[in-house]
């Protein structure tokens, strides 16, 4: 009993130092309170060192951790994806690009545009085969000019070599009908590169025409290579209308996937039209040596369609460059979004049907990375939501949900539970101590206390304890169990002086 | 006046340290003895919970011996120019006399009393082996929180509520044989288990979706093309790893660790050579959880009153008189299991940990008591006189103390947290059996068990005998 002996005098020799003393301690301890830590994550539900904790950490650092869900609700299924709530999420996307701790979106308008990116890149092969094929043409075109021009000098005659080139004209334009069935099933929302081009194709179209024309009036007098001047002056028309089809289509995106394949028709037209030639041309080496004049006048005349032609390649090459100009984007037009998000027959794709269910509910999901502190999922959580009453919707519901969202609520009200029950504990504290402690300075027990408390919150901060939704229980307990000891003391110390008093 | 005011400060001090002191020590080293059970438990929570609790009374016990003692001590000692009196200590209160009526009633019925706490806590402890758990975080919170609402319209909609990963891990997650593997798992799991299973998704499923129905003949070309975005979900970037999602109705907990065990070994039978596979998720997770909340509960009141049982025998160095506080505990911990069987109330987290709070408060009140009446012993008293005294006096305190815990858990019951409400709730109840266990229970046991215990004189065996 030696250490009581100690004790007892050690507070009779300096009772003030060891309050101001114990007192600081407490300040002390409670300057660590900042430090604490809420928790509410898996490592407060299970210890980390367990089998079921690795592996969900495994998975969570390969495949991404819990999920933010933006739910956007129509009455009408029609007001649901619309240019307008793809533009809604476009923008949502964009505010959440900052975030680094953000593993995946997956929304509509996230397939929306892997569906345009997708687009985009059969579009520029597409449009590079035309190129090439274009250029091909002209340039056999302009072999076909000058071995005629070589005929006419009194050689001997090259059919053979023409009959190649023409081989290759007709290679050419298969090249661009493959390249425009890749354009059709690559066309969506391209409009502005497909009207530049159309413009292109006008302009070579119209060059052909004269060319044709003026071919027609070099040979007005044999009525076969009439015909031949005819089938040029029809190709030449069917680019024409090709072009007028395209810049249709340009300002109409709802035709364009037909309008390659008009184009397609065109084309293989135009080729059987060079197959025929193909055939006249050589019926034409026969005749050569007759012809020889009106041959001159022909050369002349597809020279200037091969450098035509090869222009028309060069420029839509300069214009696929310029690659702004078919850049991937979000659709500008019902139409075409509708295009994007509809097989032909009117079924939604089957991407999309995990973003929308039951034609009245969208998704945006934000996948988080694994292992996410809790603050940024808050931060999170918080961003989204200023957006969403930020930018609200005329038609259209939005609502965030998910894991992390209720684990913030969750948090948020913890604090706020807290704060209540350590009022009402020390409320209801002073009605027991004033009814049944019947000493002076009854409330000093639960001053004490309190000071305890805070310096336990305190401690925790330092180690590193942090808060749960468990441990929010500590408070009343502590305050319930401390009084307790506090009381005794107090009690007793009463008892004595009272007993002495009497005495 | 002053210096017999000084001096009356200086021995009142004494004797408050020499004799309380040392008492609420000890109570403080049983309650934290019962409260270290806590660090066992496998859900860390608990443990944080159990160190909060342990840290706090320790801090509580120092504030009131270093602030409490020294603050009374400098204000009758230096300041005080009066003695006001304070209570009058000889009154005879309601409470006495009623405290005394109570222990004579009990003792004279001390076999019925022991027969009927001892059936209610076997009947409670049976009924707490079959006491469900509840591990659902969103039963716990405030129940009109908007985000709760929000996200149960959520699961409306999209019909599958949680989910189950199956990981697994190979060379190459997208040659052919594991594609053809992971094709077969995708659609068996969902055949296999109808009822719980909503839907499944893996890299396989996608690649029937883009192409007819059919795993395409070269899926990682395939793969490669998809975005990637979409690939990053299912499959990882060096194409080792790949996970098979499977999506599932909200299930009870037991249900749900019934179906994540036959998913195991339905998966582990369909393991192929060369292919690792891992069942996770959340809803693992919680389930483990579940299962130590479930086995640790029990293993964690053992331990407690093992440890405080350990802790008394070092400082009564006798087995019976360590072992006499912790009888009413054991009561105590049966009937509270048995409330909470009646009322199908199921253990959360929280009240999982009530076993280790009951030991760590009520030793308090049943070491005040057995204190007091052998100090009464000594004296000479008999056993019968011993419980009188003790239970009229101590009773009081008891009394006073249990409404300061109350009075302080009280609290707890206006949280909005329906987790913290049931635990004030279930702890009130407890500290109200406890003071039923402690002036009625626990005089019944003192004077039974006390020829075990061996006291001064002769004179008191034979009134001993006489009564017993």
């Amino acid at each position: 009993m030696k250490i009581l002996m100690f004790l007892s005098e050690m507070i009779r020799k300096n009772p003030m130092k060891l309050i101001i003393l114990s007192i600081v301690a407490v300040l002390l301890f409670a300057a660590g309170a900042p430090a604490m830590k809420m928790a509410t994550g898996n490592e407060t539900l299970i210890e980390e060192d367990t089998k079921a904790y690795k592996d969900n950490l495994a998975l969570e650092e390969e495949f991404g951790g819990e999920s933010i869900l933006v739910l956007y609700e129509a009455e009408k299924s029609e007001d649901l994806l619309t240019i307008d709530t793809v533009n809604h999420m476009a923008g949502l996307e964009k505010k959440l690009g900052s975030y680094e701790d953000i593993y995946t979106v997956i929304s509509p308008n996230t397939m929306i545009n892997q569906i345009s990116v997708k687009q985009s890149e059969k579009y520029k092969e597409g449009l590079d085969e035309v190129i090439s094929g274009l250029d091909k043409m002209g340039s056999s075109l302009t072999d076909i000019s000058k071995k005629l021009n070589q005929n006419t000098g009194g050689q001997p005659p090259g059919g053979k070599n023409i009959e190649q080139n023409l081989a290759e004209l007709n290679n050419g334009l298969s090249k661009m009908i493959d390249g425009q069935k890749r354009l059709s099933a690559g066309t969506a929302q391209m409009a502005n590169g497909y009207a530049e081009m159309g413009g292109q194709l006008h302009e070579a179209a119209l060059n052909m025409q004269k060319v044709s024309e003026q071919l027609g009036k070099s040979l007005d007098s044999n009525p076969q290579q009439q015909k031949h001047v005819q089938q040029l002056i029809q190709m030449s028309n069917q680019f024409v209308q090709l072009s007028q089809k395209m810049n249709e289509a340009s300002l109409n995106g709802s035709k364009m996937t037909a309008i390659p394949e008009n184009t397609i028709k065109g084309l293989n037209g135009m080729q059987q039209g060079l197959n025929s030639q193909k055939a006249t041309f050589s019926e034409l080496n026969k005749k050569q040596a007759s012809q020889l004049n009106d041959l001159k006048t022909l050369s002349a005349g597809l020279s200037e369609m091969g450098s035509n032609l090869s222009k028309m390649s060069e420029n839509l090459e300069t214009m696929v460059s310029y690659s702004d100009n078919m850049s991937p984007g979000l659709p500008k037009q019902r139409k075409t979004l509708d295009k994007m998000i509809y097989e032909e027959n009117g079924d939604l794709r089957d991407l999309f049907s995990e973003v929308i269910v039951d034609d009245k509910y969208m998704l945006f999901i934000v996948k988080l990375e694994g292992n996410v502190d809790d603050s940024v999922k808050s931060e999170i959580s918080g961003a989204i939501k200023e957006y969403l009453d930020d930018y609200k919707l005329e038609d259209v519901e939005t609502m965030v949900s998910g894991k992390p969202v209720l684990d913030d609520a969750i948090r948020t009200s913890m604090k706020e539970s807290m704060q209540k029950m350590m009022g009402l504990s020390i409320l209801f504290m002073i009605l027991v101590l004033t009814l049944v402690f019947k000493v002076r300075w009854r409330l000093l027990p639960l001053v004490v206390i309190l000071l305890a408390v805070v310096a336990t919150v305190g401690l925790m901060g330092w180690l590193s304890i942090p808060m749960t939704m468990v441990s929010m229980a500590v408070f009343p307990i502590l305050i319930g169990l401390g009084i307790d000891y506090a009381i005794q003391f107090q009690s007793r110390y009463s008892e004595e002086m009272d007993t002495r008093g009497e005495a | 006046m002053e210096k017999n005011n000084n001096q009356k400060s200086i021995l009142s001090l004494k004797q408050t340290v020499k004799h309380i002191v040392p008492a609420v020590m000890t109570a403080i080293i049983a309650t934290g003895l019962g409260f270290m059970a806590l660090f066992t438990s496998p859900v860390p929570m608990i443990q944080d919970f159990g160190k909060m609790l342990t840290l706090g009374i320790f801090i509580s016990f120092f504030a009131g011996l270093f602030i409490l003692i020294p603050i009374l001590f400098t204000r009758d000692h230096f300041f005080a120019k009066e003695s006001k009196k304070g209570i009058k200590t000889g009154k005879s209160s309601k409470t006495e006399r009623l405290l005394e009526g109570l222990t004579k009633k009990v003792i004279s019925l001390k076999w019925l009393v022991i027969f009927l706490a001892l059936s209610t806590a076997v009947f409670g402890i049976w009924g707490d082996l079959k006491a469900g758990v509840e591990t659902d975080v969103e039963t716990f919170m405030p129940q009109d929180t908007q985000e709760l609402k929000d996200i149960h319209k959520l699961r409306d909609i999209l019909g599958t509520t949680d989910q189950v990963t199956i990981m697994y891990s190979t060379d190459n997650v997208l040659d052919k044989e594991t594609i053809n593997w992971t094709d077969r798992m995708t659609e068996s799991i969902s055949n296999e288990f109808p009822e719980v299973v909503v839907e499944t998704k893996s890299i396989a499923s996608v690649l029937e979706q883009t192409n007819d129905g059919k795993i395409p003949e070269d899926p990682e070309g395939i793969v490669n093309d998809m975005p990637e975005d979409q690939v990053k979900l299912l499959v990882n970037e060096g194409r080792t790893k790949g996970v098979i999602t499977v999506g599932i109705k909200h299930l009870e907990a037991s249900e749900l660790k019934e179906f994540i065990g036959n998913l195991e070994s339905y998966v582990e039978d369909k393991e192929q050579n060369g292919i690792d596979t891992t069942v996770t998720g959340k809803s693992v997770l919680d389930v483990e959880m579940v299962s130590s909340l479930t086995t640790g509960r029990h293993e964690m009141t053992l331990l407690g009153i093992g440890l405080v049982f350990i802790g008394l025998l070092a400082i009564y160095r006798h087995p019976v008189k360590a072992f006499i506080p912790l009888l009413p505990i054991l009561f105590i911990v049966g009937w509270s299991g048995g409330i909470m069987y009646l009322f199908d109330i199921s253990y959360t987290p929280l009240t999982a940990t009530l076993g280790a709070l009951i030991i760590g408060i009520g030793t308090e009140f049943t070491i005040l008591i057995m204190e007091r009446f052998y100090e009464e012993r000594k004296k000479g008293f008999s056993g019968i006189e011993a419980i009188m005294i003790a239970n009229k006096k101590i009773g009081k305190a008891v009394l006073a103390s249990g409404l300061s815990v109350i009075g302080g858990f009280s609290a707890l019951l206006v949280s909005d947290f329906v987790i913290l409400s049931n635990f004030g709730m279930m702890t009130l109840i407890n500290v109200f059996f406890s003071l039923i266990s402690t002036i009625i229970v626990m005089p019944a046991i003192l004077v039974l068990l006390d020829r075990l215990v061996k006291t001064k004189t002769k004179a008191e065996r034979e009134v001993q005998t006489k009564t017993g």
